[in-house]
């Protein structure tokens, strides 16, 4: 070899001028014949879609999906806070009526936010824990209105706040008279109750408030790593599905981390046999952040056909719409308090608890390795 | 080179996140002994690594701190077999082969500090024995690419270049379909090749130029791959000749001072066996029937890297007949996500995980206990089937070199 050199310009120069020599070799001119052949055979018929455009798919979730259902959120908990506040200042069966009902409602809307709630803004408020831990810690809860001692939102209060302790409180008593008269009896019972539903609108409307600041920046986001909104989002929904829909709202109440027992008071409404209901809300969230707002042509169901994501022979995407329709047919069909039915109905139950699970494969297998979507920082060997 | 990759890995905070926050750790085969040490001791380690790495760069007690630099940096790598990485394992090969090489006697600071006279020449194995860890690399990752789904398929780039479309420039050329065609095939092409073209002096400044935009292209598309084309564009220098190191044929015995004449008689076979095992190891997955991607033995320590999109999902059962008790245990409680990935794709780490619910569980039931194993994969976007045979009791199996029965046949 004869380029030798002491300095890197020097380097550089003779770099080039070798350069030239090799272009003349016949084995380099074979490896870049060869490339250009398969550039020529690859590009026959291959160029078959268009651009996709992954940050109006985000655009879609960020404008039709996320950001309206914070909204609703936020202002069903507003309506909550409202007719509890109604109540508070007569203490009549009718409101009552219409407290539980604004309950229900808030907690519809809360369902088709959680897919969402492990990236921000929901997770520095901590969205879920504040407003949907259950089952609820009902000694605390009167240990609390005993006290009148208590501090919303630290992790020791979590467990007799939010949703499922309102629930209680409207709730849990023998009759309505005898809600109505304990709340009549206890000034800190009322004052508890009131604290509750403050807290639930304070957080909801801090949520969606930011949320608007937010959504540009998600949209901005349109890459596949772990910091992006796709990597976000479908993380955020595979551990939404898996941990607390799968297991939390069905597979915890049918024994499967209690040595088979099965845990029926571990539901996630168990004094108003709202259960299934809020079930459903999960599944139907679940579906229209997969499948787009109305209408839309960009959404995760689009962006898997778009990359051909397929399972056994058909789209990916039709499988996992069939899978999520067949689901909430299944819940659908329970004709009573799921609590009562994950007992009574166990071989129904059992099939339920498979296809959920079913339903994790494909999303967190599927989906997630079909997009090409990252799920955590570390360097891979991409094996 | 190597201290950069060092300090990047204690930037990103990953000595807490791997090696210290999780309950659990996955060993490789025979290595089951090595332990994650107390944090203080392994922070002090990892700085330790830091140095000898340092030294080693700047040849400061080279015999010293090139045994130091090897021993640590694989001591390092044993902790948890979740981050295998190619790359790791290439930096603690050539690690092991500087300790025999005399690359401290020229520009050195042992020179400098002990006066002793720079050597114009080394003998050339200590070059060529580089050069074949190059080469071996190369040609293995490129032998590897030689398969239906990378070439017919351009599995996985095809999936992996349409999820990088936000790049700037190149972006929108990743969604065609030719790209990942084109890809596929260059990249096979150029693996297969490129250990021989350098080491051919006609075309070996060529080649590295296609190296370094070959790599750095890799480094932009896949960022997720870490240090590891940069380790290739500057470690490739070595096939280039220097003008102040002459090479001598054949010679091992002329640097007397070097190192005790014993331990000099023996370099020669420990070099040759080193190099036989280094060939035989990425052949040995051809003593396993059914398709190494799915069963992945024989997988590891074989340069098969960006070969394919594996995902899975696992979950545990663990039964006590006697007592009529059973449980669910969803990983991801006690494992990170990295490992809960990593695991959820190899047999022999869903085995190991099984090992270490069968010890908790005994001891906290107090009995005997089963575990079952419920897992889906999917390779290349072929779409999940079931991983492992959910009927096989895997507390009752062994890891070996055995082929792995409870692993269901590929579809």
């Amino acid at each position: 070899m004869t380029h030798q050199h002491r300095f890197w310009g020097i380097g550089i120069l003779s770099l080039s001028r070798s350069m030239r020599r090799a272009r003349t070799n016949t084995l380099t001119s074979i490896v870049l014949l060869l490339l250009l052949a398969i550039i020529g055979c690859s590009t026959d018929g291959a160029n078959k879609h268009p651009d996709y455009d992954r940050s109006s798919v985000l655009a879609d979730q960020a404008n039709n999906i996320i950001g309206p259902n914070f909204t609703v959120l936020a202002t069903s908990c507003e309506s909550l806070d409202n007719s509890i506040n109604t109540l508070i200042a007569d203490l009549s069966l009718p409101h009552l009526e219409d407290a539980r009902n604004a309950l229900l409602n808030a907690r519809t809307a809360f369902q088709k936010c959680t897919p969402y709630s492990s990236f921000e803004p929901s997770n520095s408020y901590a969205l879920r824990n504040e407003l949907n831990t259950f089952p609820s810690d009902t000694a605390l809860i009167e240990q609390n209105i005993a006290s009148g001692e208590y501090a919303l939102g630290r992790v020791s209060t979590l467990d007799a706040q939010g949703f499922p302790a309102i629930e209680y409180l409207l709730w849990s008593a023998n009759s309505d008279d005898d809600i109505l008269n304990a709340l009549t009896n206890d000034s800190n019972r009322r004052d508890y109750l009131t604290a509750l539903s403050a807290r639930c609108q304070e957080i909801a409307s801090a949520v969606s408030n930011e949320w608007i600041a937010y959504s540009t920046m998600y949209v901005q986001q349109d890459g596949t790593d772990v910091g992006s909104s796709l990597g976000m989002v479908v993380n955020s929904l595979n551990l939404d599905f898996e941990k607390f829909i799968r297991d939390g709202k069905v597979g915890i109440p049918l024994g499967i981390r209690s040595l088979g027992n099965p845990l029926p008071g571990h539901v996630e409404a168990p004094y108003s046999g709202n259960s299934k209901a809020l079930l459903m809300a999960s599944l139907e969230g679940l579906l229209q952040l997969i499948e787009g707002s109305e209408g839309s042509s960009y959404s995760l169901r689009t962006y898997m056909n778009h990359v051909g994501a397929q399972h056994s022979g058909t789209e990916l995407s039709g499988v996992i719409r069939n899978h999520i329709n067949d689901l909430i047919n299944q819940v659908n069909a329970i004709d009573r308090p799921l609590e009562a039915w994950l007992v009574e109905e166990a071989g129904a139950a059992d099939q339920l608890y498979t296809d959920l699970q079913q339903l994790v494969v494909y999303l967190k297998v599927d989906m997630t390795s079909s997009l090409g979507i990252l799920i955590s920082y570390q360097d891979t060997d991409g094996d | 080179m190597a201290f950069m990759s060092l300090v990047r890995f204690y930037h990103n905070g990953w000595i807490q996140e791997q090696f210290l926050e999780s309950a659990f750790h996955f060993k490789y085969f025979g290595f089951h002994w090595v332990s994650v040490a107390e944090p203080t001791v392994l922070y002090g380690l990892f700085f330790l690594l830091m140095v000898s790495a340092l030294c080693v760069a700047f040849g400061l007690l080279y015999r010293i701190t090139s045994v130091l630099f090897f021993v640590l940096f694989t001591y390092f790598e044993l902790l948890d077999a979740t981050y295998y990485l190619n790359h790791y394992y290439f930096i603690s090969c050539c690690a092991f082969l500087l300790i025999f090489l005399p690359a401290h006697h020229a520009f050195s600071l042992d020179q400098k500090l002990f006066g002793w006279k720079p050597k114009k020449e080394v003998a050339a194995w200590t070059i060529y024995a580089l050069r074949i860890q190059f080469t071996l690399l190369y040609f293995f990752a490129g032998i590897a690419k030689i398969q239906p789904d990378w070439l017919l398929e351009a599995m996985p780039l095809s999936i992996w270049l349409k999820a990088r479309t936000d790049l700037p420039l190149i972006g929108p050329l990743l969604d065609y379909e030719a790209t990942a065609y084109l890809m596929s095939w260059g990249g096979m092409l150029f693996d297969v090749l490129a250990g021989f073209l350098l080491l051919i002096p006609k075309t070996r400044t060529f080649t590295w130029i296609m190296a370094a935009v070959f790599h750095g292209l890799t480094a932009i598309i896949f960022p997720q791959i870490g240090v590891f084309p940069y380790v290739m564009i500057v470690g490739t220098l070595v096939y280039f000749p220097w003008k102040n190191l002459t090479h001598r044929i054949p010679s091992t015995s002329s640097n007397k001072q070097i190192a005790h004449p014993l331990i000099q008689s023996i370099v020669p076979y420990v070099l040759s066996l080193y190099f036989i095992l280094q060939v035989i190891v990425p052949l040995r997955h051809h003593l396993y029937s059914g398709n190494l991607f799915w069963h992945e033995q024989g997988f590891r320590f074989s340069w098969r890297v960006m070969l394919m999109e594996k995902a899975g999902y696992c979950e545990f059962e663990v039964v006590d007949t006697a007592g009529n008790r059973r449980t669910m245990v969803r990983p991801s409680d006690q494992l990170n996500p990295q490992q809960e990935k990593m695991m959820a794709t190899q047999p022999d780490m869903i085995l190991q995980y099984a090992h270490y619910l069968n010890r908790e569980y005994s001891k906290s039931w107090q009995t005997e206990v089963e575990i079952y194993a419920h897992c889906w994969c999917s390779l290349n976007g072929r779409g999940s089937t079931p991983y492992i045979n959910s009927d096989i009791n895997l507390a009752k199996e062994k890891d070996s070199f055995s082929p792995k029965t409870w692993i269901l046949p590929f579809e």
